[in-house]
């Protein structure tokens, strides 16, 4: 660039953005005479041949310099030298070009707005605080929906996923898995999805060879689990085609499993180590060797219904890699929940109708597909997910509406209340030849302040809600480690604030320009206004009818939560320890090549172990009973499921899919389940010979097994008659139970807070091949050397087994956290709007008794009882209070529908819930208008005529 | 009685408006301090500094026409008022008292530290 002469240009000169940066920060006269310096001092550094360019940095950097000097040291915030009225030199000319002279006048509407707000500072905090806890109430839940809803997944495209269920059983509607054969035909078959992934089932892992044995989370994928997802190694690399090649016929174990771990995992477990890759882990029947780790972003929601806990992605700390010959395996053994991404061009209906047609086509060759009713379906992946919490957002969602209505008919109220105090001095200023819109900006700016304020205030109100959310870390909400107030619920806090700066400031500048056009300077103080005391009024009623809303929401809430909380449990847990550890026995025998057989006598070896350890336990000093089950009740994480049928009864149409618990004899004494009818289990049930032929499912088997199953599959199978002595038909991972006796019956166990008709069967230990097990056992009293003892007794039997001891309470306590997050949520929200309201009603009242000051006098002067003045006022506030709380109820009647999916045995209009609130509705209401009505009533007569 | 002290920088704003005279501005004032004294001052510091003496009544102001150097805009120009230059007298002279018999000593610890 050419260096400038001359005094022309010197405009292009000038660094804009600093000048423009100045220009909006700094106000009258000082903004022009720095600006000014500035300028002056650039046009003479280049007079003096210094460079351009450094004498725009120079610029620039005193321009900042300039501006945290006016700020810092509070010159900003102080008169403008012009208008100080201090000595003044005279000078030439006074007046000149002014730029930006609106910035200025706006600059002076907001000084003279919080000069007028600091005069009355009870008001003001009044507004302020209002603002603020609406404001706070509603950034913190869009913060909430924010992380939960509206945050993308962190995968590629989540839009175009979609998961694949087997419909093939639906009496309750519960969608189904998909066998590895399923799978494999799946993704031969299929043209209408890209790509077909699919993980298996989940299970806690014993890792052992540390120094502290422990229990992972541990879940199966296809090799292109993760390269469909889009999901990149945070170090080393994922799983690949070499890594799900099926094993070659004879050949020998390998020596190592890829493995990849979860961010957390590695972190916890490893210490963010860099040389992690390569490391080894082993579980009892594998070695692994750590190919890489997950970002720490990774997350995958699922919908409740796929039984996998929310979080697949924060939940699972081992991904191991699926390799075995797939399209050979069993078609009943059912564990894989299937993953697919939609092609490019295929809509959800062409993924249905291709799976149609494929389902067809298979149904047509395989048998047992045929005979089941093979039938493959898909859902929106980002659709389902999630699904379960939205009707509780929606509900909070609504809750905020209400607090910001309130918050904003409550700033309204009391801005008008204001406007109208200031009548006079406004009519005085528009005589004097204020513009009508001077005086409508001037209220505006009052509000945008308060506005300003308030918003300040909420964010850092919401900002502590959420730290103490993120504390309490609610089970109901995935997601919560994220929980932060993000620049999106910023820019949301912002909306907010200027739409109720809008709201509120819009009425009272209405009313300041129609004054300052009719320009009444002859009304008299004393005369208060009635239309508008009616508008304030109204205000005053309509907030209180919100508020009543969310009080009877809060209390139907409340008292459904009760009756959730006194619904049995179905057991107690009471002194009942729950002690996970995992029963295997030595690994198995990797010397023998044929792995069914190393695997069944290690089977059989566990079963052994299994007896002596129930012994053990059973026999120690302060245990009263012990038991054991997989998985436990209320565990959260996962349930296991299995279908079944009346097959053995001829009747295979009546079919469906329960839960199922693998239970040891004693565990339902233990947890004091009692038997409603028939026997428990015992040991004489093992069926011999069934460990070896639990690894060959495709045999059938005819030999009697018997289960115990609760009161709602009895109900449900056999509605009219005893269950003892009816059979059942069966599959467990594959196992099919032709005709299982039913022996027992016990009552309903909650499964994991979540109560979805599915009933339960109980099965013998032995029926089952898992190595997860927990042992319940109940003692007499919980105490260090109690557990110790159980911990030794754990580890005779089982040496390697890691020994995670927890109170079943705990489980009780987590299972209803989700429940007491949402409804402590709604609490705080309905305890905000009835401090609102408070705040509303005490605002109006005390405004009116101010301004009727003279009328009360007069009252007074003539003879009337005080105790009559403050009668007169407290009626005057519980009629309002009446209007409100009887529109309110009306308004929470209409709108209860949006509760009925979370209220559990209450109906809409609950006594309890409805006396309750108007209840506190009228006590906040005697309280608010307590101080204005003794004000009112202590008004001394001659002071008040005095005034006028 | 009204608080006189006066620290360096006002001292420093003082006296360039007793070397550079009356109707001075901040332009002079800032090329002023950076030459003889060594300080390099922002606008922002300079104008707010003297808004400060103003308002002690040490110092006067008023706006003067405005220039094209300036962008059109105007200056402030500022002189040392009566008060200001007996303040600034009293200050200098407490210093100069102080420090009198001591500048030796001083020279020699200064340099000790060296």
């Amino acid at each position: 660039m050419n260096r400038p002469s001359g005094t022309e240009d010197l405009s292009v000169r000038t660094p804009w953005i600093t000048q423009a940066l100045v220009a909006l920060t700094l106000g009258g006269s000082r903004r022009e005479v720095i600006l000014g310096d500035l300028e002056e001092a650039l046009a003479r550094r280049i007079a003096n041949g210094v460079s351009l360019r450094t004498a725009r940095r120079l610029y620039r950097r005193e321009a900042l310099a300039s501006i945290w000097k006016v700020y810092s040291s509070g010159a900003a915030f102080r008169s403008d030298p012009e208008e100080a009225h201090l000595v003044s030199v005279t000078a030439g000319a006074k007046s000149g070009p002014r730029s930006g002279a609106a910035a200025a006048r706006i600059w002076k509407d907001f000084r003279f707005s919080s000069i007028a707000l600091a005069r009355r500072p009870g008001l003001t905090s009044l507004v302020t605080i209002a603002l603020a806890l609406g404001i706070g109430a509603s950034t913190m839940v869009f913060s909430v929906v924010e992380a939960t809803l509206l945050r993308e997944l962190p995968v590629e495209d989540p839009q175009s996923l979609v998961m694949v269920w087997n419909r093939q059983v639906s009496d309750v509607g519960s969608s189904n898995l998909l066998s590895a054969p399923d799978y494999v035909d799946l993704r031969e078959r299929t043209n209408t999805l890209d790509s077909v992934a699919a993980f298996g089932e989940i299970v806690v892992a014993p890792v052992v060879g540390t120094e502290q044995p422990s229990f992972a989370r541990q879940v199966p994928v296809t090799e292109n689990f993760f390269a469909m997802l889009g999901v990149e190694a945070q170090l080393g690399r994922l799983f690949d085609e070499v890594d799900g090649a099926e094993p070659v016929e004879g050949a020998p174990l390998p020596d190592f499993y890829p493995l990849v771990i979860s961010h957390d995992y590695w972190q916890r477990m490893f210490d963010g180590s860099e040389d992690v890759v390569g490391r080894s882990i082993r579980t009892f029947t594998s070695n692994f060797q750590i190919v890489g780790v997950l970002p720490p972003e990774f997350r995958l929601l699922f919908p409740a219904a796929a039984d996998v806990g929310e979080d697949l992605g924060a939940s699972i700390d081992l991904w191991t890699c699926f390799s075995f010959r797939m399209s050979q395996s069993s078609r009943t053994y059912r564990s894989f929940r299937v993953l697919a991404r939609t092609g490019r061009g295929s809509s959800l209906a062409d993924v249905r109708a291709d799976l149609d047609n494929i389902s067809g086509q298979l149904r047509a060759e395989v048998e047992e597909l045929d005979a089941s009713g093979f039938a493959l379906g898909a859902e929106s992946f980002v659709a389902e997910s999630g699904a379960h919490i939205r009707p509780l957002l929606w509900m909070l969602g609504f809750a905020v509406v209400c607090v910001l209505l309130v918050a904003c008919t409550n700033v309204a109220g009391l801005l008008i209340a204001r406007t109208s105090e200031r009548a006079r001095e406004l009519s005085v200023r528009s005589a004097l030849g204020a513009e009508a819109w001077r005086l409508a900006r001037l209220s505006l700016s009052e509000s945008l302040l308060l506005a300003g304020a308030g918003g300040a205030l909420g964010v850092a109100l919401a900002w502590v809600g959420m730290r103490l959310l993120a504390l309490a870390r609610p089970a109901g909400l995935p997601q919560a480690d994220d929980l932060s107030l993000n620049w999106q619920v910023l820019g949301f806090a912002i909306v907010i604030v200027v739409i109720c700066a809008m709201l509120a400031g819009s009425i009272p500048a209405i009313r300041a320009m129609r004054h300052g056009l009719s320009g009444r300077l002859n009304t008299r103080s004393s005369t208060a206004n009635r239309r508008q005391r009616r508008l304030r009024e109204g205000m005053v009623a309509l907030q209180i009818a919100l508020t009543v809303v969310l009080l009877v929401a809060t209390g139907l809430l409340l008292r459904s939560f009760a009756n959730l909380q006194s619904t049995p449990l179905g057991f107690d847990p009471e002194r009942v320890l729950a002690i996970d550890i995992s029963t295997v026995a030595g690994g198995a025998d990797r010397s023998l090549t044929d792995r069914s057989l190393a695997a069944s006598r290690w089977v059989e070896r566990r079963q052994g172990l299994e007896h002596s350890l129930a012994e053990a336990l059973s026999a120690l000093p302060g245990v009263e009973s012990a038991g054991a089950v997989f998985p436990v009740p209320l565990n959260g994480i996962y349930s296991r499921t299995c279908d079944y049928s009346l097959g053995a009864e001829g009747k295979p149409d009546v079919a469906g899919v329960a839960y199922f618990r693998n239970v040891w004899p004693g565990y339902f004494d233990s947890m004091k389940i009692p038997l409603l009818a028939g026997r428990d289990l015992h040991t004489s049930d093992d069926v011999p010979g069934l460990a070896t032929w639990l690894l060959d499912p495709e045999q059938e088997r005819t030999d009697r097994a018997v289960v115990v199953v609760d009161a709602q599959m009895a109900a449900r199978l056999w509605p009219d008659q005893p269950a003892v002595g009816k059979t059942l038909r069966y599959t467990t991972s594959g196992t099919v139970f032709h005709d299982a006796e039913v022996v027992g019956v016990v009552p309903f166990v909650a499964q994991g807070g979540r109560v979805d008709g599915r009933g339960t069967i109980y099965i013998p230990r032995s029926y089952y091949r898992s190595q997860e097990l927990t042992l319940t056992v109940r003692v007499q009293d919980d105490s260090p050397s109690t557990r110790r003892a159980l911990v030794d007794t754990v580890h005779a039997a089982f040496p390697e087994s890691p020994a995670l001891i927890r109170s079943l309470d705990g489980y009780v306590e987590r299972s209803t956290a989700s429940n007491r997050f949402v409804l402590s949520l709604l609490g705080a929200f309905a305890a905000t709007a009835v401090l609102l309201a408070g705040i509303g009603i005490y605002g109006a009242l005390a405004l009116s008794v101010r301004q009727r000051v003279n009328e009360i006098g007069i009252h007074l002067a003539m003879g009337a009882a005080p105790q009559r003045v403050f009668a007169g006022v407290i009626r005057n506030s519980l009629v309002l209070a009446a209007i409100g709380i009887g529109s309110g109820l009306a308004l929470a009647l209409l709108t209860s529908g949006l509760l009925s999916g979370y209220l559990h045995e209450v109906k809409g209009a609950d006594p309890w819930a409805v006396g309750g609130s108007v209840l506190i509705q009228v006590a906040v209401t005697l309280l608010a208008c307590w101080i204005p009505a003794r004000r009112a009533s202590r008004v001394q007569p001659m002071e008040a005529l005095r005034a006028e | 009685m009204r608080n006189r002290a006066l620290g360096e920088v006002e001292q420093l704003l003082l006296f360039a408006l007793v070397e550079l005279g009356d109707r001075t501005h901040g332009v002079e004032v800032r090329e002023l301090l950076e030459d003889r004294a060594g300080k390099s001052m922002s606008p922002g510091a300079i104008h707010t500094g003297y808004e400060r003496l103003q308002r002690r009544g040490f110092v006067a102001s008023c706006l003067g026409e405005p220039t094209a150097a300036r962008g059109g805009r105007r200056k402030r120009l500022y002189e040392i008022t009566t008060l200001g230059a007996q303040a600034l007298r009293e200050a200098h002279a407490r210093i100069q008292l102080i420090a009198a018999g001591n500048l030796p000593e001083l020279e020699r610890l200064a340099g000790r530290l060296k």
